[in-house]
């Protein structure tokens, strides 16, 4: 394993924890909490993308989380920590058997399905009376201890989650990733099990992306069908691509910039969706390599060489 | 004395057509323990298919193949890699945005437990190749002769007991072309790794391989030492062509 540069991790999140202790204003506590959850779900999205894949089912896996820690919470009565973790734990079971089915095919072809997946699961949702329908489940609260201390929780439970993702991709069996995006049948050749590598990979971001959406529920207390299309998806690469893709750090602050500016745009009367589409299209055309990007110098281009 | 031993893969009846064409045809081919054996031919002899063939990539349209003994037909390229048949590709057998320390730690993770361990096969299998002073180069940004021989790294870190390298003097220099002679020679004589190699440039196969097996139209034509080959009329007419064609 590469290093993993714990004490900047350990400084970092030692900052951001101080700083939501600091956050009494119920409004900069909602924009903290979905920085952090939306952090979480950028960094899921990447994950999938070292091995060269654009996971947008990412969007559903959020939703079965949140779905999961609702029903278990307000149907079943689980405590709050077992209901949190079942969101995490179901996206990851479904995850494999949506992966070991899909996970044959790449590029576009697997993009679509993780677009037809995303909407048909939250066609799901809105058909089944047990879980609200429609109009979603209501009353899914955290603790009373927690009271005052949702953003700090959320951004510790995100934070931990983000820093699991980062030691993966610095361990051998991120490396096998990149190989997967370079040049995948070159690491077939060396006895690697591709197939099982990528349901694996698949399975750990989906597990962050369902723990995502069970942070969602306990933040808004509240879910609907259509807190979950595609669009938390087309967010979540919106943070990645403005942030920057080859650093961990990129996403965060991607997560970090749109959803604070997006937030302002939001009191300037909606048009939130063209303010992120055009932040994608500014991206790509004056960075392409992201806010780090700029930072950091440009990485070599692939095709150099000689 | 190698000879009598089990052969490390033998085909038999190897077959696989395209659509009507018949890319290869019937082929009976032998690797023996701790021998280089060079397979050519004219383009569309047939070689890259029995590649793809031996190593899993492709299924045959009818015949067998053994590996170490097993019967292979149908497998997979994956079960037939951990037997320990290795093979590079034609182009760009690596990967271009890793390091090359990266690229060759690739062949370890599967066989090496342990990431000292995984480090000291990487520091071991850089040295045999020359690559140690580039262990954290970004592998596409190298000159070609040495990916040529970070594709080699990648393969031979897995400490395979069969190693097939496709084409893999291609474009390089005469100093490079011998070096990776020796490189060869060495993974044989003190690995005890045999070599398949399918290779174009006539005058380094003459000199590494044992045995030269050459195809033709997907079909066996010859098999020898390298000077029975030089001296076989068949294989002068396969590369020159009919002295009545024209």
């Amino acid at each position: 394993m590469d290093d993993v540069k714990l004490p900047y991790w350990i400084g970092g999140i030692a900052i951001a924890l101080a700083g939501t202790a600091l956050v009494r204003d119920a409004y900069i506590a909602s924009v903290v909490n979905l920085i952090a959850i939306g952090a979480l779900t950028a960094v899921s999205l990447r994950f999938v993308m070292l091995m060269g894949e654009l996971n947008f089912a990412t969007a559903a896996f959020v939703g079965i989380g949140a779905y999961t820690t609702g029903a278990t919470l307000t149907i079943l009565n689980w405590p709050f920590l077992l209901a949190l973790l079942a969101g995490g734990a179901m996206a990851g079971l479904v995850s494999i058997v949506f992966g070991y089915i899909t996970l044959r095919t790449k590029g576009p072809y697997f993009l679509l399905i993780g677009f037809a997946f995303t909407e048909a699961i939250r066609i799901l949702y809105s058909k089944s009376a047990a879980l609200g329908g429609t109009s979603g489940m209501v009353g899914i609260f955290p603790p009373m201890v927690l009271d005052g201390w949702m953003p700090t929780f959320i951004v510790a439970v995100a934070a931990l989650l983000i820093l699991a993702l980062y030691a993966l991709e610095r361990s051998d069996f991120g490396k096998i990733l990149t190989a997967i995006r370079d040049n995948e049948n070159v690491a077939r050749t060396v006895g690697l099990n591709i197939l099982l590598v990528k349901i694996a990979c698949f399975a750990a971001a989906s597990v962050a992306a369902g723990m995502a959406g069970s942070l969602h529920a306990f933040a808004n207390n509240v879910i609907s069908p259509g807190d979950f299309s595609f669009l938390v998806a087309a967010f979540a690469l919106a943070y990645v691509k403005v942030g920057g893709e080859g650093r961990i750090i990129g996403p965060l602050l991607g997560t970090g910039l749109l959803v604070v500016l997006g937030s302002y745009a939001l009191g300037l009367g909606g048009g939130e969706h063209i303010f992120y589409g055009a932040a994608i299209v500014v991206a790509v055309l004056l960075l392409p390599h992201g806010i780090t990007g700029l930072v950091g110098g440009k990485r070599p281009q692939a095709g150099g060489g000689h | 004395m190698l000879t009598e031993q089990q052969p490390l893969l033998r085909t038999k009846g190897l077959t696989r057509r395209f659509g009507g064409l018949l890319a290869v045809s019937d082929l009976d081919l032998e690797i023996r323990p701790g021998e280089i054996l060079g397979l050519i031919g004219p383009n569309g002899a047939g070689k890259s298919t029995t590649f793809n063939l031996i190593s899993g990539f492709y299924k045959p349209s009818a015949g067998e193949l053994f590996v170490f003994g097993e019967n292979c037909t149908g497998r997979s390229p994956l079960a037939i890699s951990r037997l320990g048949l290795v093979r590079t590709f034609q182009h760009g057998s690596l990967m271009r945005s890793m390091t090359v320390g990266d690229n060759i730690l690739l062949g370890t993770i599967h066989g090496v437990r342990g990431s000292a361990q995984r480090r000291a096969r990487v520091a071991e299998t850089a040295e045999m190749l020359g690559l140690t002073a580039y262990l954290a180069e970004e592998a596409g940004n190298l000159p070609h002769g040495l990916q040529r021989l970070v594709s080699i790294g990648i393969a031979f870190a897995a400490r395979p007991k069969l190693l097939c390298l496709d084409e893999p003097l291609t474009g390089l220099n005469q100093t490079e072309v011998a070096n990776t002679l020796v490189v060869l020679k060495r993974i044989r004589d003190e690995f005890g790794c045999s070599v398949l190699l399918v290779e174009h440039n006539m005058k380094a196969v003459m000199r590494v391989c044992d045995r030269i097996v050459v195809l033709h139209h997907g079909q066996h034509l010859a098999t020898g030492t390298p000077a029975e080959i030089r001296a076989d009329q068949k294989v002068i007419e396969a590369y020159l062509g009919h002295r009545h064609e024209h």
